[in-house]
């Protein structure tokens, strides 16, 4: 099957890294680890990536990137004491990020 | 049943790649993604890049009065494996609709404190001191603070400490409702959520009308008299919303999606909704027309205890847990034209 999205890691330098006009244009979702999520198949999409100077990443290695950060946050989570765990709303067990192709 | 051809007297394109400059209203199959496509006008809002806060921050209040070119943040929680940590800021920074600088600093560090005002007349008030139990959050604050673009100096103190409020208005004329008054990870066991509303006339917090329900981490808008308050914990994330008219509330439309610690922008009947947690961090954002809540373009990233600022129309966002420095900017829509895929079978 067609893949809907492609990845890549570029660093969000602030104003102008995602302008109105692009936003307008196509969806693009941030992610820790400064993996960038837009359209595949999409020009506008491309040219965005060229732009930002981004490294264009698989799904596969979007997704460890991400679960480089995500699993030892969940690793701290674990070692907490027991009464340090659960304290909501303020800190519950860090989520797991999935990715779609 | 009429065909696409004798429709519109045409054929739809058959192509490997979009086409780079489609016009509105033109359809193509791309044969690469397998997918049919169209060009259409973009009725919702956008989020765009902004400057990067200087200190990654969550748990950080804004001039919730203040605008998206010309916003003050301050305090916040600073770092943490897990999140929150107890090393909280007591930084300011100024917002010139392109890049932030250091303001005045806080003399009582915070986070997850209440913020109203603008740039040049913001208030703090509230929130959650340094390092508790383990290293996570600690005291519970009273303290308010007054900015005036350039320094802080004391206010009256809340008549009781609290944080995770709902916090609107300015400098002088502010509203706060919600929160907790202890901290659960000193105090070990359940939040004790309030429903108390205090408001403040620039020198004392007097009660106001209570909230409807115990709620923490609750979202505003408007002013003292004509505000908002929605989603929150209660415990779990709620939709609700209510309208507040200076004396009591009464329940508006609920929020598509039930979540807490969501940035909250606007008035009363012109709100902006967005972010916040479920638990997980959320993009989702809505607008409130004073009757009932609709979507609008969802943020790039997720997040909440971000501070905020703006109209419904025009907010800002900036930094938010998890700990980030990213700032974005909501421009509300129609926004111009988007390609879109066909779904469905």
């Amino acid at each position: 099957m067609a893949k809907n999205y492609q990845y890549c890691v570029a660093e969000c330098w602030g104003s102008g890294f995602i302008t109105h006009e692009e936003a307008c244009k196509f969806r693009i979702s941030g992610f820790p680890g400064n993996v960038w999520q837009v359209p595949a198949y999409n020009a506008e999409a491309d040219a965005w990536i060229t732009k930002v100077s981004g490294e264009k990443k698989t799904v596969q290695e979007a997704q460890a990137i991400l679960n480089a950060i995500i699993k030892p946050q969940q690793a701290a989570w674990d070692a907490l004491p027991e009464d340090q765990k659960n304290i909501p709303p303020l800190r519950s067990r860090p989520t797991d990020i999935v990715l779609p192709e | 049943m009429s065909t696409y051809y004798q429709i519109f007297g045409g054929k739809i394109n058959v192509v490997s790649s979009d086409p780079s400059n489609p016009i509105e209203g033109q359809v193509w199959f791309n044969t690469t993604s397998e997918t049919l496509k169209y060009r259409s006008i973009n009725l919702l809002g956008t989020w765009s890049s902004g400057g990067n806060l200087a200190t990654s921050r969550g748990g950080v209040a804004g001039s919730s009065n203040g605008t998206q070119t010309t916003a003050a943040a301050f305090g916040g929680n600073i770092g943490g494996s897990p999140p929150p940590s107890g090393v909280v800021s007591t930084a300011t920074e100024e917002y010139d609709g392109t890049s932030w600088t250091s303001g005045g600093s806080l003399s009582t560090a915070r986070s997850y404190l209440g913020g109203a005002g603008t740039q040049t007349s913001a208030l703090a008030f509230g929130g959650l001191g340094p390092q508790g139990q383990t290293g996570s959050p600690g005291t519970v604050r009273t303290e308010t603070e007054e900015y005036n673009g350039t320094s802080w100096t004391s206010g009256g103190p809340l008549g009781t400490a609290k944080y995770g409020v709902g916090s609107c208005g300015t400098q002088t004329v502010a509203l706060s409702f919600g929160g907790a008054s202890t901290n659960p990870f000193i105090n070990l066991g359940p939040n004790t959520i309030s429903n108390v509303t205090q408001e403040y006339d620039g020198t004392t917090w007097t009660a106001g009308g209570n909230y409807p329900t115990t709620i923490l981490g609750v979202a505003a808008a408007g002013t003292q008299t004509s505000a908002l308050g929605f989603g929150g914990f209660a415990p779990g994330a709620q939709n609700i919303t209510n309208e507040y008219n200076g004396t009591s509330w009464t329940a508006g439309g609920n929020l598509g999606t039930a979540r807490y610690y969501l940035g909250g922008a606007g008035t009363q009947t012109s709100a902006l909704g967005f972010g916040g947690f479920a638990p997980g961090a959320l993009t989702a954002t809505e607008a409130y027309n004073g009757t009932s809540w609709s979507t609008e373009g969802s943020m790039t990233t997720g997040r909440g205890s971000t501070a905020t600022s703006g109209t419904q129309t025009a907010a800002l966002a900036a930094g938010g847990a998890p700990q980030t420095a990213v700032t974005e900017e909501f421009t509300g829509g129609p926004s111009g034209a988007i390609t879109r895929t066909v779904t469905g079978t």
